[in-house]
């Protein structure tokens, strides 16, 4: 049953990057050999001008950190990026601010804890779905004392006295461990920085959040306003570090983005 | 005729052989190790200074010289040059030595006019890291090279950090990449440069200096 799902998304991803990847973004056109989905093997080296040549082979040879993406849809996504970037000054900066002026730390660390608490079906599924059961079991149980003894979980007992550690999972990183490649390069307004396999994992991973089932619904889009608005309050100035220290801030972000999935799948 | 002696005598000097070599290769991954774990434990002395630098009551009460101290540290921690070479990928044997050191000089002021204030504005009392574990990476011409996990913890957030180290000959172990939540700076870098194809060695280094005069 998980084969013939993986099998089928595989199918579509395909079909799909089959498609875009000869368009590659705007800026690549001279350079084909970088439509790639995931990163190749470069050309032989010839000269040994640099010394220091071969120590870095790992660099190279992308097995590790050359990951690239096609970006087919380049120009929505730079719109999408301003779109976002103007966001997060104007609205998610200003607010978050306010918030963690007003908020003490405790408090918007228990609701950090409660939210991530209650994203349990999600990681619970998709450990499963990689076939992760000893950490399935794990993240029962951390369900079970985070919510008793933890209070709903806001306190996370489990991980801070029992030394009990979870992992992010999601259907995105599921698809990924399938060997279902990035699709390409997708920047969703609001939620920011994605790719095709990692927008069709967020939408099947919404079922599985029991907020979305909140009524009315009112309560369900302030519940994630709020979340939102509580890890950003932990992680101002990460983004303006990013782009202040960059080139080109939007082929940073989306390298950085490739970079932690791929990591994030690999665990 | 072959004696069952001479036999012998040629099955022993296989096996001698074949130990040696395989106590020459436990001996070297032993010594990998070693040096792994001298790389994280001078990871762990100069991450101290630094947040002695951050506590220090005098220095915080002068953020201008605090951050120049800090500028200082940075270049006793970071190899700049690797880290630049690593940044500029390919792209590096195409400037000229003179080139080389221009741009290594820019780039070590973008990162640390970029990220040492920041260090500079933290809440220390909060932050504790963790020594995770130590990775000796395949050494190359008396170059050897180790990665080492930690996890900061600031308030409730958990961030994992890979430090890649890096010792040449009669130098201490140096930072060459830092790699937060699976994402290498230097590759960060490269992948930026990969795609400004049509930029010139001088015209990389007139851009980066821009940047840093901001």
């Amino acid at each position: 049953m998980k084969y013939l799902f993986a099998l089928m998304l595989g199918c579509m991803m395909l079909s799909a990057s089959g498609d875009y990847a000869v368009a590659g973004d705007a800026d690549e056109n001279m350079k084909p050999a970088s439509f790639v989905l995931v990163a190749q093997a470069p050309e032989p080296r010839t000269d040994h001008e640099v010394s220091d040549d071969d120590l870095f082979d790992e660099y190279d040879t992308g097995s590790e950190e050359t990951q690239m993406v096609a970006d087919p849809l380049y120009h929505f996504n730079y719109a999408m990026y301003t779109v976002n970037d103007f966001l997060y000054f104007y609205a998610i900066k200003p607010v978050a601010q306010g918030y963690k002026f007003v908020v003490p730390t405790p408090v918007r660390s228990g609701i950090s804890n409660f939210f991530h608490n209650l994203l349990f079906p999600v990681r619970f599924v998709n450990n499963i779905l990689q076939g992760k059961g000893e950490a399935a079991g794990t993240e029962f149980c951390a369900f079970f004392i985070n919510s008793t003894i933890g209070i709903l979980g806001f306190n996370d007992f489990a991980q801070k006295h029992m030394d009990i550690e979870l992992h992010d999972e999601d259907l995105g990183q599921t698809l990924g461990s399938y060997n279902i490649g990035d699709g390409f390069y997708l920047v969703l307004p609001v939620l920011g920085p994605s790719t095709l396999r990692d927008t069709i994992g967020r939408a099947g991973d919404w079922f599985l959040t029991p907020v979305n089932y909140a009524e009315p619904w009112e309560v369900a889009w302030g519940a994630s306003i709020l979340e939102r608005t509580n890890t950003a309050s932990f992680r101002i100035g990460d983004y303006e570090a990013l782009k202040e220290a960059s080139i080109d801030p939007y082929v940073a972000l989306r390298n950085a983005y490739i970079q932690n999935r791929k990591s994030q799948i690999k665990q | 005729m072959t004696s069952p002696k001479a036999v012998l005598s040629v099955i022993s000097c296989f096996l001698t052989l074949l130990f040696s070599t395989v106590a020459v290769s436990v001996g070297s991954d032993a010594e990998n190790k070693k040096k792994a774990a001298l790389a994280q434990e001078h990871l762990e002395r100069k991450v101290d200074e630094v947040l002695e630098i951050i506590r220090d009551p005098l220095l915080t009460a002068d953020p201008p010289a605090q951050e120049k101290v800090l500028y200082d540290k940075g270049f006793e921690i970071f190899d700049f040059k690797t880290f630049s070479m690593l940044a500029l990928g390919p792209k590096y044997k195409k400037f000229s030595p003179r080139q080389r050191e221009d741009f290594i000089l820019y780039f070590s002021q973008l990162i640390s006019q970029t990220y040492f204030p920041k260090l500079a504005g933290q809440d220390v009392q909060n932050i504790t890291i963790h020594y995770l574990d130590n990775r000796p990476l395949k050494p190359r011409k008396n170059v050897y090279r180790t990665d080492v996990s930690t996890e900061l913890l600031r308030g409730e957030t958990h961030v994992p950090i890979i430090y890649r180290m890096i010792r040449r000959e009669n130098t201490e172990w140096k930072i060459y990449d830092i790699k937060i939540e699976g994402v290498s700076m230097a590759a960060n870098y490269r992948e930026q440069y990969r795609h400004q194809i049509s930029l010139t060695p001088e015209e990389i280094i007139t851009q980066l200096k821009e940047k840093v005069d901001q």
